[in-house]
């Protein structure tokens, strides 16, 4: 589905399947005159992604915070990176969402590490904890996460998360991965990248990061596959395409 | 709400041999800190109780509600189980029997018409969740 609206979607419709197109969209400028940089793609393989975080997980007093750390493989912040990409997987995505139990707790993200992933504008970046930008297992919930938790990941794009229990009881969350792991070839003519940006393609376009701005690294193997796209280009391209 | 999330209070009120009433206590859910609704929800909603006193005489436990001051009584009911008797209350989890606004503490205490000979424990076992 390439314009998923409603934040309670269950991730699996927002899915792709081989042969379908996928965008990445990093931001150069989220102030003033906005630019971004995309990376197109098709979709050539894919294959489902799962894992539960259980064990994982520490226990959080009642209203206490985890703050930001990677999924390790023996906890957060140890062990193996979850979410790393190695090195000789640079045309290999990783597009999921994750559901969180019990409803009460809250998970936030920064992606990059260092960067929380924010839609409100604040003039200090959220803090785990805050009432901000954050999505809780009442909507992402675990048996079926939404894609108000839907993320992506490659290779050299790091993936954090902090995570508040905003209830009474200690508690000990569990958090569902689910989504698709893609390998994909890039998508370069300008013609069909502009098919695409005009919508007149279908392409699921997905933010990194949410709407701050920060330093991104791609796999070299990206470099000057992507477009950079700012206001006049947008009109440029839709005055194109729709006349 | 999925029934794994409920919370549970579970308390044993004493009443000493040669009294008539226990102290006051905490309904403090388990693996909690603390019978204060949280301030940032709306109400603890409580949809089942059981009550069991193995006592040879009747039994008064009254659950009181004080405001966020801690010390400002509410509100007070009293719940009455027979000798060596269990008082079950069992409701959907959509048909509360309590709700107690945010900020909210719930406290509980038992009573006894004459003192007993031996110490009385009165168990008191609360089903809610938070809203």
């Amino acid at each position: 589905m390439s314009y998923v609206r409603d934040l309670t979607t269950p991730i699996n419709q927002a899915l792709l399947a081989e042969n379908m197109n996928l965008g990445i969209v990093l931001p150069i400028e989220s102030r003033g005159d906005i630019r971004v940089e995309v990376f197109l793609f098709r979709v050539v393989r894919a294959y489902p992604l799962v894992k539960v975080l259980s064990t994982e997980l520490p226990t959080i007093n009642p209203g206490g915070i985890v703050d930001f750390n990677y999924v390790g493989s023996a906890g957060l912040g140890s062990g193996d990176d979850v979410f790393e990409i190695p090195e000789e997987y640079p045309w290999r995505i990783y597009h999921f969402g994750m559901g969180i139990k019990p409803s009460w707790i809250k998970l936030y993200r920064a992606v990059p590490s260092g960067y929380v992933s924010m839609g409100w504008a604040r003039k200090v970046p959220t803090k785990v904890g805050d009432e901000y930008d954050y999505v809780d297992g009442s909507l992402s919930p675990f048996e079926e996460p939404t894609v108000s938790s839907e993320s992506v990941v490659f290779k050299k794009l790091s993936f954090t998360i902090g995570l508040k229990n905003d209830s009474a009881v200690a508690t000990r969350p569990l958090i569902r991965i689910l989504g698709k792991s893609y390998e994909v070839t890039p998508i370069t003519s300008k013609k069909l990248i502009d098919l695409i940006i005009s919508g007149k393609i279908p392409c699921r376009l997905i933010t990194v990061g949410g709407l701050v701005r920060f330093p991104y690294c791609y796999p070299p193997e990206w470099t000057g596959k992507s477009v950079v796209f700012g206001v006049n280009e947008f009109q440029n391209i839709l005055q194109n395409i729709w006349g | 709400m999925r029934p794994e999330e409920t919370i549970h209070v579970v308390k044993q009120l004493t009443i000493p041999a040669g009294a008539t009433s226990s102290s006051e206590v905490d309904l403090v859910p388990l693996y909690g800190t603390s019978s204060q609704v949280p301030s940032n929800k709306y109400a603890r909603v409580f949809y089942g109780l059981i009550i069991t006193n193995p006592g040879s005489t009747t039994a008064t436990i009254t659950i009181n509600i004080y405001a966020s001051d801690g010390t400002t009584k509410e509100s007070s009911m009293d719940l009455i189980v027979g000798a060596s008797s269990t008082l079950l209350v069992s409701k959907n989890i959509d048909s509360p029997i309590l709700v107690v606004p945010a900020g909210r503490y719930v406290k509980a205490v038992a009573s006894v018409p004459s003192a007993p000979s031996a110490d009385v424990t009165i168990t008191l076992l609360m089903n809610a969740y938070d809203v």
